[in-house]
């Protein structure tokens, strides 16, 4: 596992206060959204944290790491050889490799990795109804 | 049965032009006017129908020069004299279809206007049937009706028209690959067998001797065109249109089905005179982040081919790839191919066709030029835009997610917030960005409207990807 995607790992269970101490005492953005997720807080602090971390009741509920340091030949070491797949709205070509159980996501399009997810461990079905967004019908 | 004169290699079907030389295809009305007018007034008129004449013939000479371009060495005056047999052999052609319309309408004369219209008609039927822009062109000419059919034809010259035609379907071949090398040596081979054909057997080809000169005319001259283009952008921009690669990139990205079914379902097409001026009108405008010109910051060019097919394909809900008729454009990162499909010819955003097809080449190339490129700092351009827009915390995140595109672009605007020029856009920043810059160059001015936000962000953050005159060009951006 690479660096980033352990230490965003480690931050699963922490609780909102925490995290915001550690992001630098920022405000979060209310009535936030993810995936078929809402009334969510958004915390993002760039200059303190690459990744954007959303909270339901004061734990956490993804936290988003974009564009991380892994290439995708570390992928099947992160996850393990043939993940279940979701397409994915990063682009036509794109897939989100789950593997739930673990609360773990990467997003990879045209063998760049665009994001890693972090989330309570879960079932697919409850990553694929909950946490991911359907892709539109990509046209362009 | 007496033969013609066989004319020599050096002599041309053409006369010697002359302002006193009345063209074979002086109009019946033309006739009809000397007798009621009188020599001296009709010698006027036709003396002016052979300066035009003269001059039409000029001006596919200098047509001729230019479609040459790197290709065979010509001097001026063979241009000239193989543009006056073309402009001869159209006349001749004309002649005869406009003929057919008056006998088909059992008349034996009509009045100057009627008669102009025939011709009119006849000109355009004959540029029609021999030009070919698209593969089914192509398909058509070699199964015309009359100019492959050996009747009539002189024995010896049998396997000379055979061979015309062997030639043209290699180079029809020929067209959806990128080796221009070989498209260029047979348009060549093809014009030196219409020629070896034409002297010696002309007596024995009928009509055919004008149908074949229309070929060289407008079938090999409009290919000729479409090829200089194609030179031009391989040697400037390094890029390659290549309409197999783009169905090799599509098999590569979405299945395990065979080439041959890539092909049934694609349908490789090639791509129209129009459409490569427009893509020409692009690439210069991302002249300066492409071929010699790309700055090492930006890494490799990640275009290398240009392909055009009828269809994209996608997954079905099995993840099977199926034929998708609306998908208008793609662009294969991995393969670094971009590609154009019949819907992104087809005006659906924009008033016309070919808007739409220049708006969609606008955004694939944004999406392969723009986005990854990492400014200052490493950050991303895409993430970059993103934060600038108000609306997206990165490329594939908005706190006004929604299920849809469109639900989160009404999220985005409810909120108080600029959201993108359409609501494709609201997709990612990746697919917001490419939309902008697609508007930034077929309505600049709505962009501006609707989007003044992104317009500025654009004006002063995107101007080392584009050329700067037309870039200075653009409205300045709101206050």
């Amino acid at each position: 596992m690479s660096d980033a995607v352990r230490e965003l790992a480690a931050l699963r269970d922490v609780s909102l206060p925490d995290l915001r101490e550690r992001l630098g005492g920022i405000e979060g953005q209310a009535d936030a959204r993810y995936g078929r997720m809402d009334g969510l807080e958004m915390l993002h602090a760039p200059g303190a944290h690459p990744a954007i971390f959303f909270f339901r009741d004061g734990r956490l509920a993804v936290a988003h790491l974009p564009d991380p340091d892994l290439a995708a030949d570390d992928v099947e070491a992160l996850l393990g050889a043939d993940p279940p797949r979701l397409r994915s709205r990063a682009g036509k070509h794109a897939w989100a490799l789950v593997r739930a159980e673990e609360g773990l996501a990467v997003t990879e399009e045209d063998g760049q990795i665009r994001y890693v997810e972090v989330f309570p461990p879960t079932t697919f079905e409850d990553y694929r109804d909950r946490i991911h967004t359907p892709p539109p019908h990509f046209v362009e | 049965m007496a033969r013609e004169r066989v004319l020599q290699p050096t002599e041309s079907r053409i006369a010697i032009p002359s302002p006193s030389l009345a063209p074979t295809s002086a109009p019946a009305a033309v006739l009809a006017l000397q007798r009621s007018a009188g020599n001296r007034a009709v010698c006027g008129l036709v003396g002016s129908i052979a300066r035009y004449t003269q001059a039409e013939a000029h001006a596919r000479g200098e047509e001729i020069t230019a479609e040459r371009g790197a290709g065979k060495k010509q001097t001026k005056l063979h241009d000239y004299l193989e543009g006056m047999s073309q402009v001869r052999a159209t006349e001749a052609e004309t002649d005869r279809r406009a003929a057919a319309k008056l006998k088909a309408k059992g008349v034996a004369k009509q009045d100057f206007l009627d008669d102009l219209i025939d011709r009119l008609m006849a000109g355009i039927e004959i540029a029609a049937e021999f030009t070919c822009d698209r593969l089914a062109d192509w398909t058509k000419l070699l199964a015309h009706p009359t100019l492959w059919d050996p009747k009539g034809v002189d024995a010896k010259a049998v396997p000379k028209l055979k061979q015309v035609r062997a030639h043209l379907t290699k180079l029809t071949r020929l067209l959806t690959g990128h080796d221009l090398k070989a498209q260029r040596k047979t348009i060549e081979a093809t014009e030196t067998a219409i020629d070896g054909l034409l002297n010696p057997w002309e007596t024995g080809l009928g009509d055919r001797v004008d149908q074949l000169i229309l070929v060289k005319r407008y079938t090999l001259g409009h290919e000729r065109r479409k090829l200089v283009i194609a030179e031009r952008i391989a040697d400037k921009y390094d890029i390659r249109l290549d309409s197999m690669e783009l169905i090799k990139a599509n098999k590569k990205t979405y299945g395990t089905k065979s080439l041959k079914k890539f092909v049934e379902m694609q349908e490789p097409e090639v791509f129209s005179l129009q459409e490569l001026n427009a893509i020409e009108t692009i690439l210069q405008r991302y002249a300066p982040v492409l071929g010699k010109n790309r700055p090492k910051a930006h890494g490799a060019q990640p275009l290398k081919y240009f392909g055009r097919a009828r269809y994209g394909v996608d997954h079905d809900d099995k993840g099977v790839a199926v034929r998708d008729p609306d998908t208008r454009g793609e662009s294969f990162a991995q393969s670094k191919t971009v590609g154009m499909y019949d819907a992104g010819a087809t005006a659906s955003q924009f008033p016309t066709g070919m808007q739409q097809f220049r708006g969609t080449f606008a955004h694939e190339l944004a999406h392969a030029l723009i986005e990854d490129v990492k400014a200052k700092g490493g950050e991303k351009t895409i993430q970059k835009y993103a934060v600038a827009t108000g609306v997206w915390t990165s490329r594939n995140v908005t706190p006004y997610q929604a299920d849809t595109s469109k639900k989160t672009w009404d999220a985005m605007k409810a909120a108080g917030k600029e959201p993108p020029i359409t609501p494709y856009g609201a997709t990612n920043a990746g697919e917001d960005v490419a939309d902008a810059i697609k508007y930034l160059f077929e309505d600049p001015a709505k962009l501006k409207t609707d989007c003044p936000i992104r317009y500025r962000w654009i004006l002063q953050n995107l101007g080392p990807f584009f050329e700067q005159t037309w870039f200075a060009g653009l409205p300045a951006a709101p206050p």
